[in-house]
């Protein structure tokens, strides 16, 4: 759905956008962080092929926690940055210094681990935001996220159903120091508000033609 | 302010602090008060950093700049930042804070406000929960190791090894051959030089014995100067005879005891599984019985 040059302008943008949101990180933890976006891709979900598929099931299927906001009046969506449930105590004891022991039993969260997700959650949201924000020259409403734990299978469903049939899925790597997990967020865009947003990358690309 | 808005900040029970522009305090509610110690008629209209001198970092100045300005909201999680304003009574409690940073409007006049909420006790009382959780993981695994293992020697126990011998014979093509092993003399040298030598001799020979196993063997203690050692996938008289072999090369070496050196030997009898016997009992009771016969060739002959 995005021409190569439209997805590389996109995933220069929240770079820098998440790039932001690392430094913050990094200055609240003390401790290297990078943030990261490998990989922009802009799929509509009624016509998700299979490779697409085969990627997003397994991590949409299993037991996730998610932040989430909604945003806008005119652009509107909703943004998700989800990490996959194995993956927060990992990064829960990356980011406050404590050893990391892996689980046998089913993971159990504390409201510690929530806060943590929330915050992170909620400065990356905020950076991806308001970076798209200055591009769409708008200012986009949204609130502090909400953390959700979907039990297995939950999210995919909810996923799958949306009225938003549109998906900007951004990779996220985030490291603390030498270690490194893999996030997702997911923006859902309503037709209208993507076609804006397509609108203004491939005006960035005129002008850098130019 | 309204007077009906301000009583119903005043009843809230978390911290509540408007900033104006300038990041100077414009509200402190009641709860802020009885929690610093801090009267709102001393801290209005001064910095914020002033009154909160954690507040005096990079991070938080630019989260209320961007709050102010681009109606940013932040959430800053105890968890990452522990706290932010002093309780003033005597604590010894680790304090523990989450913070709201929003953006307000109010007259055409932008405001931040903090939102603090003390979480202090929630979070003493998640780790005091995990803890005992911890305790009581600890606790099963310790009745586990107590019901298993043998509390002088740390080897797999009486029950361990009789329930491992009983699930092998259950299962299909399953060959395995029991060692049963005596100790000979051991009597002797509880006599001489008393039990608490004799039971440390006993845990010296478990740690040396301990080597003889893998993943297809266990070495258990049945009782006093008793042990089994279970090999799996053996059957020809050479891999047994290799393996009594083993075993006596392993004790030959002298063991010190209370700084003096003391030689054991051992008797050994083995049996079998199915060509010598298909249950646990019979299995036992020929690897005895044969373990019986060595040790009588020991005494009469004087050699293992």
């Amino acid at each position: 759905m995005l021409t190569t040059t439209q997805e590389d302008i996109l995933k220069e943008m929240y770079n820098v956008f998440v790039g932001e949101a690392a430094n913050l990180l990094s200055e609240i933890l003390q401790k290297r962080i990078f943030l990261s976006v490998p990989e922009v891709e802009l799929l509509s979900i009624r016509d998700l092929d299979f490779i697409d598929k085969d990627n997003l099931i397994p991590i949409l299927n299993g037991t996730i926690l998610s932040t989430s906001l909604k945003f806008g009046n005119v652009f509107s969506g909703r943004a998700e940055f989800i990490f996959p449930t194995e993956q927060i105590k990992y990064v829960t004891a990356l980011c406050l210094g404590e050893e990391y022991a892996m689980e046998a039993e089913e993971s159990s969260f504390s409201d510690e681990d929530f806060d943590v997700v929330k915050e992170i959650g909620n400065i990356i949201l905020n950076a991806i935001m308001g970076g798209m924000g200055s591009l769409l020259e708008m200012k986009l409403d949204y609130d502090v996220p909400q953390v959700v734990l979907h039990e297995q299978g939950e999210f995919s469903k909810t996923f799958f159903n949306s009225q938003e049939s549109n998906i900007l899925l951004l990779y996220v790597n985030f490291s603390v120091d030498e270690s490194e997990v893999i996030g997702l967020i997911l923006i859902k865009f309503s037709l209208e508000s993507i076609e804006f947003l397509i609108q203004k990358v491939d005006e960035i690309s005129r002008d850098v033609d130019e | 302010m309204n007077n009906l808005y301000l009583t119903i900040i005043n009843q809230l029970d978390n911290g509540i602090v408007l900033l104006d522009e300038q990041l100077n305090i414009q509200l402190w509610n009641n709860w802020l008060e009885k929690y610093t110690g801090q009267n709102k008629s001393d801290v209005e209209g001064l910095h914020v950093t002033q009154v909160i001198p954690r507040l005096n970092r990079n991070i938080y100045i630019q989260m209320f700049e961007k709050a102010l300005w681009n109606k940013q909201k932040n959430f800053c999680s105890a968890a990452m930042h522990g706290y932010f304003v002093d309780f003033h009574f005597e604590n010894t409690k680790k304090l523990r804070q989450n913070m709201l940073i929003r953006h307000i409007e109010l007259d055409n006049e932008i405001y931040v406000m903090l939102e603090i909420h003390d979480v202090t006790n929630h979070y003493e009382r998640i780790h005091k929960l995990n803890k005992s959780l911890q305790n009581s993981i600890g606790f099963t695994k310790s009745l586990e190791r107590y019901a298993f293992y043998d509390s002088l020697t740390n080897l797999p126990n009486r029950k361990f090894i009789l329930d491992r011998i009983e699930n092998l014979t259950r299962q299909e093509d399953a060959v395995f051959t029991l060692f049963f092993l005596d100790l000979n003399g051991f009597k002797s040298v509880n006599d001489c030089f008393g039990h608490t030598q004799g039971d440390r001799l006993l845990q010296l020979v478990a740690e040396r014995c301990i080597r003889l196993t893998d993943d297809q063997s266990v070495f258990a203690r049945l009782g006093g100067d008793e042990f089994v050692l279970l090999v799996e996938n053996i059957s020809s008289i050479e891999q047994h005879k290799k393996q009594i072999a083993k075993i006596h090369e392993l004790l030959s070496e002298p063991f010190i005891v209370e700084n003096q050196s003391v030689s054991i030997s051992t008797s050994i009898g083995y049996a079998s599984f199915p060509q010598d016997g298909v249950t646990v009992k019979q299995l036992l009771n020929i690897a005895d019985r044969q373990m019986y016969l060595h040790k009588q060739k020991i005494n009469n002959d004087g050699y293992n």
